[in-house]
């Protein structure tokens, strides 16, 4: 089995996961919404180690919905209807919307010298949880 | 007329209605807008025509505290002075640097660039430049380049005109040696500011030839005009009826040394570097050559509470940098390029990350616009560009040029200087240097990489000063708070006055050259309306 269908079922395994979208999420919008995480990162591992870091600096965020509620704001709602329907660009807008937001505004993290929008860190962030949780 | 100082009998008294201490970029222009108003001139050079290391010798000092440039390789003393090897680079001032500023300590002018306006024509004149226009996207557009305004929110596009560069000395020696009301003579150097009985008007000045050659000068009015640190140390060692030396009553003369900082600070990897490398590029628009730069806007430096900076980016590579024992990141990827390519494996596994995310970004972007993503792909490997800050000093009274014990051949105090930095000017850069990269990164333009700092004093590795020395005999109305007033007279002086960067109380991020033209331009305006 490959590393990635690992990472798959690892994700699928956990209701932390599925929580971070989907409060109360009927069965098929919680794979569509799994879907919708795993999708953000082909590199999971190098992604995770940035949430991480992010974490160890921001350890009072340290819980998935409250990083996500920090990256969507008051768009959370939508996203998760969105991810129930499967709407893969609904959810790419939102977070291109939150990271350029971030990025207009300075609010930035560094890791191993590369900047990026404190959204795209909390991305990281909650994929790391995920894959604590499951590890 | 031009004459050699050497060939002054030993002992005689000279006597001019305007005397003009230094022969550079300041006391030139000086002289040049004096003439023809019925006024003797008698403009005084340390140096000759030509280059003389005994001369040079004459600028060695010592450094205390923060590393800087040995003295006498900073500055050059013949006439042109420091124009001789000048850059060219010109910028005008910005209207928020004459502005005080709550957030910086002794900011603020006593006048604002309106002052500066009228006098730029004829300094980008003298200085060889053209129309007083700096906006970046103007001179991108007339070479059909891509500008920079519309990718940017926080930041604003310029350019800088370089001038030939102007060595005034040749450009305009034989016009001083025209001109009938003008003596200049060379291989003078200034010991001594003498003061009256009453310690309210300078009286004469003491001056010495190498060849040993003295003598006195008199006038109505004197200028210094020899660099911000020079000034400062003529009028340290002048100390025969003033003990602290002449307008230091405050001990204000030598303080608030400032420089422009430069710091190359990170990479940029650009999706496309065609879509950003032109409008940086330096080149000739017409007879003119330019290069495009982004700046924090005013709005940004009221926002965040920030220095004045800008940013030009360069192909990484392209600028050679001294050898240092740097293990950095952008040393490695620095390498990585001269070695033939660029792999994305150089760049590390957070790059892999950043391209997951640019792709979703692209993917919204193309749904949203309607328009086609970059190949990031293809161009990511393309291209990486070096970050360059070149950015304002914060006014700092410890940071100063003060007398060291030893003396040089002319029997004259040397230079300590002691250049200080303040935390403002840190945290002005690291929070610049993140607003510049979320900037271009929010516009899709790429992704930056800031160099990591492990220097004890926080300040990356490669962190250099532009060679402007400013700020030690600062303008402000009160005599507490200021070496000289508006108009540059040295306060409780009715007759000296001083031109040059050492009058700027603050320097924004801009090329000092051209605005001391104007600035002195404006001292010449004022010494015509004296009645003398």
């Amino acid at each position: 089995m490959t590393d990635v269908n690992l990472q798959r079922r690892a994700l699928l395994a956990t209701g932390a996961a599925a929580a971070l979208l989907l409060p109360t999420p009927p069965a098929s919008a919680k794979d569509g919404a799994l879907q919708s995480v795993k999708s953000l990162f082909r590199h999971r591992r190098d992604a995770a180690a940035i949430g991480v870091d992010y974490l160890r600096r921001h350890p009072d965020e340290a819980d998935g919905e409250n990083l996500l509620s920090r990256v969507f704001g008051e768009d959370l709602a939508s996203v998760r209807h969105a991810a129930a329907r499967g709407d893969q660009s609904t959810i790419d807008a939102k977070i291109a919307s939150s990271i350029t937001a971030d990025l207009r505004a300075a609010r930035i993290h560094t890791y191993e010298g590369w900047v990026m929008a404190r959204a795209e860190a909390r991305l990281c962030a909650i994929l790391s949880l995920t894959m604590r949780q499951v590890s | 007329m031009i004459e050699d100082a050497r060939t002054i009998s030993d002992g005689e008294n000279l006597n001019s209605d305007i005397c003009i201490v230094g022969g550079g970029v300041a006391g030139m222009s000086l002289a040049l807008a004096l003439r023809n108003r019925g006024l003797r001139v008698l403009l005084l050079e340390s140096g000759g025509e030509e280059y003389d290391p005994d001369v040079q010798a004459l600028y060695e000092g010592e450094i205390v505290g923060r590393d800087y440039y040995d003295l006498d390789t900073t500055r050059l003393r013949l006439l042109g002075g420091t124009s001789n090897h000048w850059g060219g680079r010109c910028t005008h001032l910005n209207p928020i640097d004459f502005e005080e500023r709550s957030w910086v300590p002794d900011s603020g002018w006593p006048i604002d660039k309106s002052s500066f306006d009228p006098y730029y024509e004829q300094a980008h004149a003298l200085c060889q430049i053209g129309p007083q226009e700096f906006d970046g996207d103007h001179w991108a557009a007339l070479d059909d380049r891509p500008g920079m305004q519309q990718h940017v929110a926080s930041l604003v596009s310029r350019a800088a005109q370089y001038s030939p560069p102007t060595r005034f000395g040749e450009q305009y020696r034989q016009d001083i040696e025209d001109a009938p009301d003008i003596r200049a003579l060379l291989n003078a150097t200034v010991l001594d500011v003498a003061l009256d009985p009453n310690a309210d008007m300078v009286s004469h000045l003491r001056v010495k030839t190498l060849s040993g050659v003295e003598f006195k000068i008199e006038a109505k009015q004197f200028v210094l005009a020899c660099g911000a640190m020079e000034n400062a140390r003529i009028l340290l060692s002048s100390t025969g009826k003033e003990r602290d030396g002449v307008g230091n009553r405050n001990d204000l003369v030598g303080r608030y040394f400032m420089e422009h900082m430069s710091v190359l600070s990170g990479l940029f990897v650009p999706k496309d570097a065609n879509s950003i490398v032109p409008f940086f590029e330096n080149r000739e628009v017409g007879d003119l050559a330019v290069a495009g730069y982004v700046a924090l806007t005013e709005e940004t430096q009221r926002r965040e509470q920030l220095l004045n900076m800008c940013f030009e980016m360069w192909p990484a590579g392209s600028v050679a940098l001294p050898e240092a024992e740097s293990v950095s990141a952008i040393h490695n990827i620095l390498t990585a390029i001269k070695r033939g390519g660029l792999r994305s494996d150089t760049l590390g596994k957070t790059w892999s990350v950043l391209k997951d995310l640019d792709a979703i970004l692209d993917r919204a972007r193309r749904k949203l616009r309607s328009s086609s993503a970059p190949d990031i792909t293809a161009k990511e490997q393309e291209g990486v560009l070096e970050i360059n800050v070149s950015m304002e000093q914060a006014p700092n009274p410890d940071s100063r040029v003060t007398l060291s014990d030893e003396l040089d051949s002319l029997g004259a105090p040397r230079i300590k200087l002691d250049w200080r930095l303040s935390e403002i000017d840190l945290t002005s850069y690291r929070r610049g240097l993140e607003i510049l990269a979320a900037d271009l990164t929010a516009a899709g333009l790429g992704r930056f990489h800031m160099e990591e700092i492990n220097t004890p004093d926080g300040w990356p590795e490669h962190f250099y000063g532009h060679h402007h020395h400013m700020g030690t005999t600062r303008m402000h109305q009160d005599p507490r708070q200021g070496v000289v007033d508006a108009n540059c007279r040295v306060h409780g002086l009715g007759n000296l006055y001083i031109a040059g960067g050492s009058v700027f109380p603050t320097g924004g991020y801009s090329w000092p050259t051209v605005n001391i033209v104007a600035l002195t331009l404006r001292l010449a305006d004022h010494l015509k309306a004296i009645r003398l």
